[in-house]
Formats: C-alpha cells, structure tokens, sequence
C-alpha cells in the first residue's frame, strides 16, 4: 500500500513541476524559444528523478499507453490520472496565484489542425516513452529521460500554437484550461486526442517490440 | 519476414516525424534558430526510440553508408529506401493543408555551395552514425542518439539555408520539393551531394576500423 503511494506521490510532483513551467514560460512572459526548451527540460529531470519509481509518466495519456503495453496494471490507472490531474491543477493555481495579470486567451483551432498536431506529438511521445522506459531490449541505458524530454520540445517547436496548444498530455490539457490559456472545448478535443494517440502508440509497440 | 515489416515501419515511423518536424518549422514560419534545434532533437528522439529495432537510419544516405559498412544487407537497401520515402511524403502531404495562405519563395543556390554543404554533413552525419552505433568499441553506449541528433543540429546553423538546403538526407530534400521550398535540380544535386557524402563516410570508416 505504501508503496502505491510513492508511486502516486511521485507522479504528483513530476506533474506539478511540468504544468507549472508550462504556466510560468507562459504567464511570466518568457520570451518565444524558451518555453519548448524549459517544457522539455522539466519533463526531463522529472523522468530522471522519478522515472524508477512511478514508472515517471506525468500525463494520463502516457499511463494509459502504459497499461496497453502492460506496464502499469490496469487497476492502478485511475488513480495515476487522478495524482497527474491533482498535480495539475495545483501547478495551475500557483502559477495563477502570480500572474502579473489575468489573461485570458482562446485562440481558435480547426478541428483537424488540433488532432493532427497532438494526435502526432502525443503518439511520438508514448512511442518514445514505451521503446526507451519500458522496454527490456533497452533495459538501464541512461537516455531515456533525454529522448522522452525532448519529444515534448520538438514537438511544441513543430506545431505547438500553430495546429494546437501543444500540451501532448491531458493534465496539461487542464491546466491549461485552469490557467485560461485555452478555451475547454478546444482541450476537451485535446485530451480525448492524446488518450488515442497513447492507444495507437500502445498497439503500434506491441507490433514492433519482440517482448 | 514479420521482422523486416517491423524495421520497416521504424523506418516509416522516424521517416514521418524528422520530416514532418521539418516541414513544419518551414511552413508554419516559426523563428529561425528553431528548425535547427527542433529537427536535431526529434532525430535524437526517433534514433533513441526504434534505433536497436531498425538501425534508426530514417535517411537514405545512411542507409547506403550502412550497406557499404555491412550492418544491413544490400537486399534490404531498397525496402528501407521505400520506407523512408513512403514516410516522408505522408509527412507532407500532413504538413500541407494547414500551411498559412503565405507562399514560401523556392530558394536557389550554386551548384557548388550545394554540393559543397551537403556533401559535408552527410558525411559527418554517416560517419557519426557508423562510429556511435555500429563500431564494437562503442557498444552499449548511450549518447549515440544525441551525438546523431546534434550533428544535425550544428550542420543546420553551420550551413543551411547558406551553402545550401541543409537536409543531409535525400528523404528531406525530396519532402522539400513537395512543399515547395526547393527547385527541383537543386535538389537533385542535394541527394547526390548526400549518397557521395555517405560513400565517403563508410570508406574512411573502414579505414580507420581495419
């Protein structure tokens, strides 16, 4: 029992520290090339940092990828997104807390511009994440916090703002939504994306992994 | 023969993503040091992903230099090939309806800027490839995806857009004519510059393993 909840301990911080330097480089005005690069990077350290204890997911698509693969159990996934949207949100509420000023902004997507855009990232990003953290054929190399980090980077620096927020995480997703840096139509439409890009990521790894 | 599909479709898979990342900081206009850095990660990212799966080439050229280099069978040259290219006009024709109303300008170069700028990077491309993931002194290594990734990355702000497209892959030359920003026999110059780059870049390897 105890041990479930270091897992989900772990999970909460690792989504806290990402969803609020997704809030922080987006309300404390940093300027245009560093939020991918400082997104990237958190995601990075907390997949370092808590990667062997929890599995180091920090975003519910990423779990549910996980569960496909058979890396998590099914019976613990609810209660990973509940610490990944907890963890969220309290980022959220502390970025707010000191925003210079409330900003509200809904920038408008099409549909298919923000399916395509997280629809592809969030498929790189459990891709990435199944064949470097889960995999045994690459059992204890030291990149996988690298690899999985910089997916989120590339990926925000390819079609982030322009086809879609970016967030390749559902509890990005809703931080966004709390931080009104996204309109809740528009996320509801990116986190049921991200959840089937992790599906399609899942059974794409069960074909091309041999374990 | 389950096998060489899944190598395959590792192939197609990197292919995809190094040139939908490509086209991508192209067409959506994003700030200039941004192509350089967002296309050398998202190649690290995909060469650390299926690179033990399928080599991780998503690149014609390094295809051809690990032929020569005896890593992957002749025969298989060309369903690789077919992968990478397969991969790479999805990832067009995926980048192009949402291009902005604003038309790009088709760039133009010298033959020798071209030949010049591609054929070194390939072949720094090629030869990094073959030393971090082929060579049996380097096994088991982990930085091979960020040194791959990051010759990319330094071939992009040293040349590209200067001494040529800066594609160092035939697949992303070929991308680029698709999306409009390349002329056709400038390109074609860039995919020769790149297969002579890889040529090179196997034969000194063999020379300096031997």
């Amino acid at each position: 029992m105890r041990e479930y909840f270091q897992k989900y301990l772990t999970e909460f911080i690792g989504t806290f520290f990402l969803v609020f330097v997704v809030g922080a480089t987006a309300l404390f005005g940093a300027e245009g090339v560093i939020a991918p690069i400082a997104i990237g990077f958190a995601l990075m350290v907390m997949v370092y940092a808590g990667g062997h204890i929890s599995g180091g997911h920090y975003n519910p698509a990423v779990s549910l990828a996980a569960v496909i693969r058979g890396a998590l159990p099914l019976t613990q996934l609810l209660q990973y997104w509940a610490a990944q949207v907890l963890g969220g949100v309290a980022a959220a509420y502390t970025v707010l807390a000191f925003a210079p000023e409330a900003v509200k902004s809904c920038v408008p997507y099409t549909y298919w511009q923000l399916f395509t855009g997280e629809f592809l990232f969030t498929f790189a990003l459990c891709y990435v994440v199944l064949l470097t953290a889960t995999s045994k054929a690459s059992e204890g190399n030291s990149y996988y916090g690298l690899a999985i980090g910089s997916t989120v980077t590339a990926g925000a620096f390819a079609v982030g703002g322009v086809l879609c927020y970016g967030a390749f995480n559902p509890a990005v997703a809703v931080g966004l939504g709390f931080m009104n840096l996204g309109c809740w139509g528009y996320l509801g439409i990116t986190v049921i994306t991200n959840l089937l890009a992790a599906v399609v990521a899942g059974l794409v790894y069960k074909f091309v992994e041999n374990d | 023969m389950k096998d060489w599909f899944k190598k395959y479709l590792a192939e197609f898979i990197g292919t995809f993503f190094l040139v939908f990342t490509v086209d991508s900081v192209i067409l959506y206009c994003k700030e200039d040091v941004i192509g350089a850095i967002a296309v050398g990660f998202i190649l690290m990212v995909m060469v650390y992903a299926s690179g033990r799966i399928s080599g991780g080439h998503y690149n014609p050229a390094v295809s051809f230099a690990c032929a020569i280099r005896g890593v992957l069978p002749y025969r298989q040259l060309l369903p690789y090939w077919i992968a990478q290219i397969a991969g790479a006009l999805t990832a067009s024709f995926t980048a192009l309806p949402f291009m902005p109303a604003k038309v790009l300008p088709r760039i133009a170069y010298t033959p020798a800027e071209l030949v010049i700028g591609e054929f070194l990077f390939t072949f720094a491309l090629c030869w990094v490839v073959l030393l971090t993931t082929t060579s049996d002194k380097t096994k088991g290594n982990s930085y091979y995806g960020l040194a791959i990734g990051a010759t990319v990355t330094v071939g992009i702000f040293a040349i590209g857009g200067v001494l040529g497209y800066g594609t160092f892959n035939p697949a992303v030359s070929l991308s680029l004519y698709f999306i409009k920003t390349g002329y056709w026999v400038f390109l074609t110059y860039s995919v020769f510059a790149s297969f002579a780059g890889s040529v090179v870049a196997s034969k000194v390897f063999k020379l300096i393993s031997e």
